[in-house]
């Protein structure tokens, strides 16, 4: 297991920074380690410094660690709850009041576990033609990687008693598939989805959608740089648009912006 | 001077942990954190229970919540939870370490990064070994580490992982550490 102290860790975002333009400085100092920590042990390079020489002259190196760093989500349907509020209260509302196609956005896409669960969720409420979904992923590579739709097996079994609490049409199993040992969700419910690159911390997007999808993201993120992504979401929100976030993040600041529709799931809706 | 008192269990330390909250009183001067493994997916239940037979409040933190003496800080269920040296709590849904979010070793960890030696590192009944990584680094760190006595605790694994990795300041039965943590309120013991 590494271990990184916290100068580590500054030797390797200074590296990041200076020799892949990726400012790191608005991220909180454990998460990040652990991340680096982690990415370090997939790649097999130990040491900081090592770490430091290969973002600086090895592309492919840099891609890998860069993908591998990203803050993915735990588990599909974490939070059944929530998704059940979602299915039976908001999206039927969302559906009957917006004539065209109601627009979701995941600004921040890395594992892909909130957006597929979305996506089942649409499929099987048979929402397909009347909802627009967008994920946005930080490096173009994760477009790909989004899309291979590889699923962990250490995610398998809370995936599927999520889902079960959910209460889902079918079993979380018709949607996986084995291949040479490893398991993959189907890509066919993704292939609708319109996917962007979207460096993180957030630029204002050129649109406006009807609910944004943003839980467990900003609890990485220094106050600072949360302020700023809360206003950016405000804007790309159409009026009385919804924001989800994830159930312990902390939105008391932002009574301005959004006042709560569903406190215990975190629901806001634009003021 | 201690800072903090962090708790880490897993199976069986539930009702301990329960009379050791019972047993403060609001004037306690430190925060105490407890990282109990608990169900993933069952967030309700666990923190209103034990606020129930508590003598501080007991709070389930969101993450960014700066923390107080007095009041014990619960890392909420299928959340790691650290301590930051902001004075705030942070949470993650990072991949599990040891099979377990919240993992105690990372909460640990944390703490040494903030209050260095300073702190209480108690450790109760638990079945794996998260913990001990935590508990053995805050002992070389010079923090007080205490250890339930494996023959007292319901589940003996996550302690014997602790006492086999390191030497820990105390091994107590929980009575005992209830003992201890009362006299921490002797004017000596500055809170945070």
């Amino acid at each position: 297991m590494i271990e990184l102290s916290l100068h580590d860790v500054q030797i390797i975002s200074a590296a990041l920074l200076k020799y892949r333009g990726l400012d790191m400085s608005h991220y909180l100092d454990y998460p990040l380690k652990r991340s680096y920590e982690k990415a370090m042990e997939v790649t097999g390079i130990h040491d900081a410094d090592e770490v430091r020489h290969r973002l600086k002259h090895d592309k492919n190196y840099a891609e890998e660690f860069l993908s591998l760093i990203a803050f993915g989500s735990s588990e599909m349907f974490r939070d059944a709850s929530f998704w059940t509020y979602l299915r039976d209260y908001i999206m039927p509302s969302l559906v009957h009041q917006v004539k065209e196609k109601v627009r979701v956005w995941f600004p921040y896409v890395a594992s892909g576990d909130e957006l597929y669960s979305f996506l089942i969720m649409v499929h099987e409420m048979g929402w397909n033609n009347q909802v627009e979904t967008e994920a946005s992923v930080p490096l173009k590579s994760m477009i790909q990687k989004v899309k291979e739709n590889a699923f962990p097996q250490h995610k398998l079994k809370i995936s599927m008693d999520n889902y079960h609490q959910y209460q889902g049409r079918y079993s979380l199993a018709i949607y996986l598939q084995q291949k040479e040992g490893k398991t993959f969700r189907n890509p066919t419910l993704i292939e609708k989805v319109k996917f962007s690159v979207h460096p993180f911390p957030l630029i204002e997007p050129e649109r406006q959608y009807h609910l944004i999808l943003f839980r467990n993201k900003m609890i990485y993120l220094n106050q600072t740089m949360q302020d700023r992504i809360v206003s950016i979401i405000h804007k790309a929100l159409y009026p009385a648009g919804l924001l989800a976030v994830g159930v312990k993040e902390n939105m008391g600041s932002y009574s301005l912006l959004f006042k709560p529709l569903y406190r215990e799931e975190n629901i806001f809706i634009k003021i | 001077m201690y800072r903090a008192v962090v708790i880490g269990g897993s199976a069986g330390s539930f009702q301990e942990v329960i009379k050791i909250l019972g047993a403060l009183s609001p004037t306690f001067p430190l925060p105490v954190f407890l990282c109990l493994h608990r169900l993933k997916n069952v967030r309700s239940g666990f923190v209103e229970t034990m606020a129930l037979k508590s003598g501080i409040p007991v709070i389930e933190p969101y993450s960014k919540d700066s923390f107080e003496g007095g009041k014990a800080y619960l890392a909420p269920a299928n959340y790691h939870m650290y301590i930051g040296q902001d004075h705030c709590i942070h949470l993650s849904v990072e991949e599990p370490h040891q099979h377990s979010r919240p993992s105690i070793d990372l909460t640990f960890f944390s703490a040494i990064e903030t209050f260095g030696k300073e702190f209480i590192a108690i450790l109760l009944s638990g079945a794996n070994r998260d913990g001990a990584a935590g508990i053995r680094k805050a002992a070389e760190k010079g923090a007080l580490t205490i250890v339930q006595d494996p023959a007292t605790a319901e589940v003996p694994v996550m302690v014997q992982a602790a006492l086999q990795t390191t030497k820990v300041s105390h091994v107590m039965t929980v009575p005992q550490i209830i003992d201890f943590l009362l006299s921490l309120q002797e004017p000596k013991i500055s809170a945070v």
